[in-house]
């Protein structure tokens, strides 16, 4: 294989993944530069574009009961451990209380995302704009919520190799886990 | 402008950011601008040697060649810092990988008049060439500290930067003497595009031989 | 592409985590070891072509069960021998272990590999460059082992660790062997499948 055919190669899989992308959203100006540059630097930037969007198979409900079951888990790996002080009980139900916050945040901006859509009105700019807040709205949160429950699987996974003598990261995920949920009580 | 900010002055703020699931694509696609801006001021800084032509080509190849490489390694450094115990995503790895390679490019930026000036005083192949090397290798100092810091204080640090290190260096000299001349063969009246087909004895050939 | 952490051999803490007992994650663990350290081969046989690509993708992992086959068998034997508090599980997990490592490692190396070994203009560089990967990859693997096999053990240090060196010893060569029969791109200077 020469390394003009691993250019081409390259090339092409770079002009499959910029039309993916721009199949898959609006076609407007800065869609296309970004295809373009996608193109050129499509192992770069390919990993990121594929987590951009609503994030599927998500409900708020799911995210809830997988944030909820997760620290359930880390509870019961850190019991009995020196590391039971670091998730106390109202630490997890802060947690959860913040995770339930969002997520009926969440089923109330889909609420008046479908009412806007299924609503038969001439198009207007502030239409327009509440569509495009309220969908911004929906992404976040549904990113914090995928965010959080990652993280508590992570804690809970971690914690559990705590056990046996592996687990180095357990402070530094509950730092971050805690964080995460202060700025988004916040914000 | 606040990424930009914090990859140069706050490591710690850039390693959070590459952390955080919602901000890790802003971090990347600033990253990517200024990996383009910086590579592009500093190649035509390098091509500004023998002017004209060459100078616009550098300005393109170089950024070309650091997206490259950067892309080749990315992988390599999340597969090395997970088996050295750091349990991070793949797309967080690639941030960070990202971030350096914006770090270390806004230092190349910053570096590209004071290689104009030098090629504008008239300094020789070699002299321009070794200082676009010293260049280099101030860039990756300071891309090197912000992955120092990522990395953690915890165990297995070092091997990951020296094996991390090891493998980004090799990619990268071999892209980038897949991609060369940038600074123009002195031998040459018309400088190539590419110097495929020419047999210089490899890499370590291309940097040894010296030139008129 | 982002590895979530939620169990099962072939997520990251699949990988990662300790499993008693259940010898069916163990070889899911090797077997996911193997095939991503089969993505190496394929990217440094790619310089010979699409045959060669699937020779030497056989080749790399064959040549870690080789090594694995010929010198755990032993290991296992002085460990019982010099009565280390380590049963044949432990060492079996420790070694499925530094298979994943091993097999991660050359997946992440593979892209650089491609490059490394496509592009340089003489046969022996490219060689080099596939060895220096795979030394790379088996290092960590290495590691790996020692580190897993020494937090299972309670104490008999240095005795773990001068039976470790001999391991480590005979199956780098082992697998070197091995390679080398079964790698065209370093059995044969430039030769292809």
């Amino acid at each position: 294989m020469t390394a003009l055919v691993l250019a081409s190669s390259y090339g092409a899989i770079g002009v499959a993944c910029a039309g993916w992308l721009l199949l898959r959203g609006e076609r407007t100006p800065a869609a296309w530069v970004g295809a373009l540059a996608v193109t050129l630097v499509w192992p770069l930037w390919m990993p990121f574009a594929l987590s951009a969007g609503p994030l599927p198979s998500s409900s708020p409900r799911a995210a809830e009961r997988r944030v909820a079951r997760a620290l359930a888990r880390a509870r019961e790996a850190a019991r009995g451990t020196p590391r039971e002080a670091l998730l106390s009980e109202k630490d997890s139900e802060r947690i959860v209380s913040e995770v339930a916050r969002i997520a009926r945040r969440l089923d109330l901006v889909e609420s008046e995302l479908a009412a806007l859509n299924g609503a038969v009105a001439e198009p207007s700019a502030v239409r327009d704009r509440q569509l495009a807040r309220l969908r911004g709205l929906a992404l976040a949160d549904g990113r914090a919520l995928e965010e959080l429950a990652e993280r508590s699987e992570l804690l809970a996974t971690e914690l559990a190799l705590a056990r046996f003598g592996e687990g180095d990261e357990v402070v530094r995920l509950v730092a971050e886990l805690g964080a995460r949920v202060e700025a988004l009580a916040t914000s | 402008m606040t990424t930009v900010a914090d990859l140069l002055r706050s490591k710690e703020r850039t390693t959070e950011a590459c952390a955080s699931r919602e901000r890790q694509s802003g971090v990347a696609r600033v990253s990517l601008i200024l990996i383009a801006l910086g590579g592009a001021a500093f190649g035509s800084a390098v091509g500004s040697y023998r002017g004209s032509l060459q100078l616009g080509t550098s300005a393109l190849k170089l950024p070309l060649v650091t997206l490259f490489t950067l892309a080749l390694s990315g992988p390599a450094f999340f597969a090395l810092a997970t088996a050295f115990g750091r349990r991070r995503s793949f797309r967080q790895a690639l941030a960070l990988v990202l971030a350096a390679g914006a770090r270390s490019s806004l230092v190349l930026l910053a570096l590209s008049p004071v290689l104009a000036l030098v090629v504008d005083l008239g300094a020789g192949y070699e002299g321009v060439r070794w200082a676009a090397l010293v260049a280099y290798g101030l860039g990756g100092l300071s891309a090197l500290s912000l992955m120092i810091t990522a990395l953690g204080p915890s165990r297995g640090r070092v091997s990951v930067l020296m094996a991390f290190g090891a493998v980004f260096l090799v990619i990268g000299a071999q892209a980038a003497w897949l991609g060369r001349p940038y600074l123009g063969d002195p031998r040459d009246r018309d400088v190539p595009m590419f110097a495929h087909g020419r047999r210089e004895g490899g890499l370590l050939g291309a940097l040894l031989t010296p030139r008129s | 592409m982002s590895f979530h952490a939620t169990g099962g051999p072939f997520g990251l803490a699949g990988f990662f985590a300790i499993a008693e007992g259940d010898g069916t994650v163990e070889v899911r663990r090797a077997l996911a070891g193997l095939s991503l350290s089969a993505l190496f081969g394929l990217a440094i046989g790619a310089r010979y072509g699409a045959l060669s690509m699937a020779v030497h993708a056989v080749g790399v992992p064959a040549g870690f069960l080789a090594s694995l086959a010929l010198s755990l068998p032993a290991l296992c034997i002085f460990v019982a021998h010099f009565d280390l508090p380590l049963d044949t599980r432990r060492v079996v997990h420790a070694a499925t272990r530094a298979i994943a490592v091993s097999g991660l490692v050359l997946a992440g190396l593979a892209p650089g590999a491609a490059l490394l070994c496509i592009t340089p203009e003489s046969p022996e560089a490219a060689a080099c460059f596939a060895v220096l990967g795979l030394g790379l990859g088996s290092l960590c693997g290495v590691r790996e082992l020692a580190l897993t096999m020494q937090a299972s053990s309670e104490g008999r240090r240095l005795t773990l660790v001068l039976l470790l060196s001999g391991f480590v010893v005979m199956a780098a060569l082992v697998a070197l062997r091995a390679w080398w029969l079964l790698l065209p791109m370093l059995g044969r200077a430039g030769g292809a499948s």
